[in-house]
């Protein structure tokens, strides 16, 4: 590396050395003398040059001290703090403190929230009190639930979920909120009588009525306290029980039983040898037939929809009888009400009719029930609106089993 | 070539002179005048070329002079000239200056020559101009710690040790940064 003073920067530093000599920077000497002088006075302790720039000075020394001015405020508060806290007054009871008759108990009485069983499959919890939570629910025209048409061929009447003559009920807006089906139910539940009396004496349970019964009233308490855990429901055997064919059956068009019978096998039957060996004849013998009876159906399934075996199964296993109970059927009509929900219309020996509406579940494989609600509610221009909605209730055995009014 | 080198003041002759001199300001601050004496030309000078106003120059060299003499008691003799000490106030005070003024540092003009439009046309060829415009042009091309050790080397003529006492920086480093410096300078003016 060259040096400073070296050939290579030779021609460089001549040119500086040069600019430097033609320099003329004038000293001013009575600057001089006067700055000499108050350095003087400064050093002997005043001066009034000084003095003007002394402000600079205490500026200095604040830019110095300045850390170390507010680091001392701040050792004190932390220093505070700490007696504070030092100084906190810690009482450690002598004797140790145990429970006695005397001394009350204090109970803290929260709300308890219940778990509310909503129309919905998932129960919330939510308290007892509250409005319930308002969710989405999935809305349809309502053209859909109009009447439809009568099949005048079919035996079988329906009739509109809805009434054209709807009464309007005029209720605050704030009360007007989907309504739960328990909440639905309980309003039922107030048409009906009371429940039987009921007791147990000495561990036996005394009923008013007959558990067996079989009426409405008997059959929906049964089945609240079926839900209430308090009674344990029958296990019904819902296996296919091979049906004699009666002759009301055969009036409608029952298909009757049949047994198959094998055809018979012609079995070797070992002849007596002949002398000379020769065989004369086989005989066919006649065997016992081997019956295989035949699964049987329900008879009086009528289907308008094409449904998988496995839905078909669980309609017919689990849906139709939770609906028919004990009560003689004449006709089950399978229909679509629309995509994915399918209309089950039962036609009893009464003349009582029961429509349902069913979709279902391919997550738990069964059928879920389908509640048509009316909704009222005033919309943004304070008219008053009916919306239809459907909500869809899972499959419970026990919820199944129930037997709700017919609807108009 | 006597013209192209440069002549430094025997270093140690200059330092054992200064001791005493400072010695004595320290014990009475009366004395402080024989520094002042010896140096104050040469601050005057650095200062006016780092400021174009005179009556600011008037100012930090004041400042210079009453920074030292107020800390005298606090300079501890470590071998190097007085004048490194005062050389590295003036250059704080002028740093401060620039930065309370919001200035940007131009190269100080000669109080001889008339005053010169600073706003030249750096792209113009600066063999066309005289020496101490070419010189003043230059300057105003290198970064502002290259410009101070371009005047402090071969203006005021210190050595590379006061140089970084006063910059704060290692004498090694200052010796490459004037290398580097000069061969910027001789790619400027294309020699």
């Amino acid at each position: 590396m060259a040096r400073p003073n070296s050939k290579y920067f030779a021609s460089v530093i001549t040119k500086l050395i040069a600019a430097k000599r033609k320099e003329n920077i004038v000293i001013d000497e009575s600057f001089k003398m006067q700055l000499r002088n108050d350095l003087l006075d400064r050093a002997a302790g005043s001066s009034s040059l000084l003095e003007e720039i002394r402000p600079l000075d205490i500026g200095a020394m604040f830019a110095r001290w300045k850390y170390a001015l507010a680091v001392v405020p701040s050792a004190l508060v932390v220093l505070l703090i700490a007696v504070k806290f030092v100084n906190m007054p810690v009482s450690i009871p002598g004797e140790q403190i145990l429970p006695t008759g005397s001394q009350e108990t204090s109970v803290s009485e929260e709300d308890v929230q219940l778990p509310v069983e909503t129309a919905d499959s998932e129960s919330a919890l939510v308290p007892v009190n509250s409005h319930p939570p308002m969710k989405k629910l999935r809305t349809f025209p309502g053209a859909l639930i109009l009447p439809r048409v009568v099949d005048e061929d079919s035996s079988l009447e329906t009739f509109p979920v809805k009434n054209e003559e709807l009464d309007v009920k005029e209720t605050d807006v704030e009360n007007i909120e989907p309504k739960r089906a328990m909440e639905v139910l309980g309003e039922v539940n107030e048409v009906l009588p009371p429940a039987p009396l009921s007791f147990t004496i000495f561990g036996f349970q005394v009923n008013h009525q007959d558990e067996k019964d079989t009426n409405d009233t008997v059959l929906a308490h049964r089945e609240e306290r079926i839900d209430r855990g308090e009674l344990i429901p029958d296990i019904v055997d819902e296996t296919p029980v091979a049906v004699l064919p009666t002759e009301n059956v055969v009036q409608k068009l029952e298909k009757p039983i049949e047994f198959v019978s094998a055809q018979p096998v012609a079995q070797p039957v070992p002849q007596p040898l002949v002398e000379g060996g020769v065989v004369e004849s086989f005989q066919a013998v006649q065997t016992v037939p081997v019956l295989e009876p035949v699964v049987p159906t329900l008879r009086f399934m009528e289907y308008g929809v094409d449904l998988q075996p496995l839905k078909r199964e669980k309609l017919e296993n689990q849906v139709v009888p939770s609906l028919i109970g004990d009560r003689a059927i004449e006709n089950v009509y399978v229909s679509e009400k629309e995509k994915g929900i399918v209309s089950v219309e039962i036609l009893f020996e009464n003349g009582e009719k029961v429509q349902e509406f069913y979709t279902f579940n391919e997550r738990t494989n069964v059928w879920d029930t389908v509640h048509y609600v009316t909704h009222q509610y005033y919309d943004d221009s304070l008219s008053y609106t009916s919306d239809f909605q459907y909500q869809i209730s899972p499959y419970s055995k026990s919820r199944g089993a129930q037997y709700l009014p017919k609807r108009r | 070539m006597h013209n192209s080198t440069l002549t430094f003041v025997n270093s140690t002759l200059v330092s054992d002179q200064d001791k005493q001199l400072v010695e004595d300001a320290q014990k009475d601050p009366q004395k402080f005048a024989a520094l002042y004496d010896k140096y104050f030309d040469q601050i005057y000078r650095y200062v006016y070329r780092r400021v174009s106003d005179k009556d600011m120059v008037h100012d930090l060299v004041s400042q210079t002079f009453y920074d030292a003499l107020s800390h005298m008691d606090t300079y501890e003799w470590r071998g190097y000239p007085f004048s490194s000490w005062l050389y590295k106030i003036a250059h704080n005070n002028v740093l401060k200056w620039y930065r309370e003024h919001n200035k940007i540092q131009t190269t100080p003009l000669d109080e001889s020559a008339p005053l010169k439009d600073m706003n030249v046309d750096l792209e113009k060829n600066v063999q066309d101009l005289e020496l101490k415009d070419q010189i003043e042009a230059l300057l105003v091309q290198l970064e502002p710690e290259d410009r101070e050790i371009i005047r402090l080397k071969f203006f005021e003529e210190i050595s590379n040790v006061e140089i970084a006492e006063v910059m704060g920086l290692s004498a090694n480093h200052i010796g490459v940064k004037v290398f580097r410096v000069l061969k910027k300078v001789k790619q400027l003016l294309s020699l």
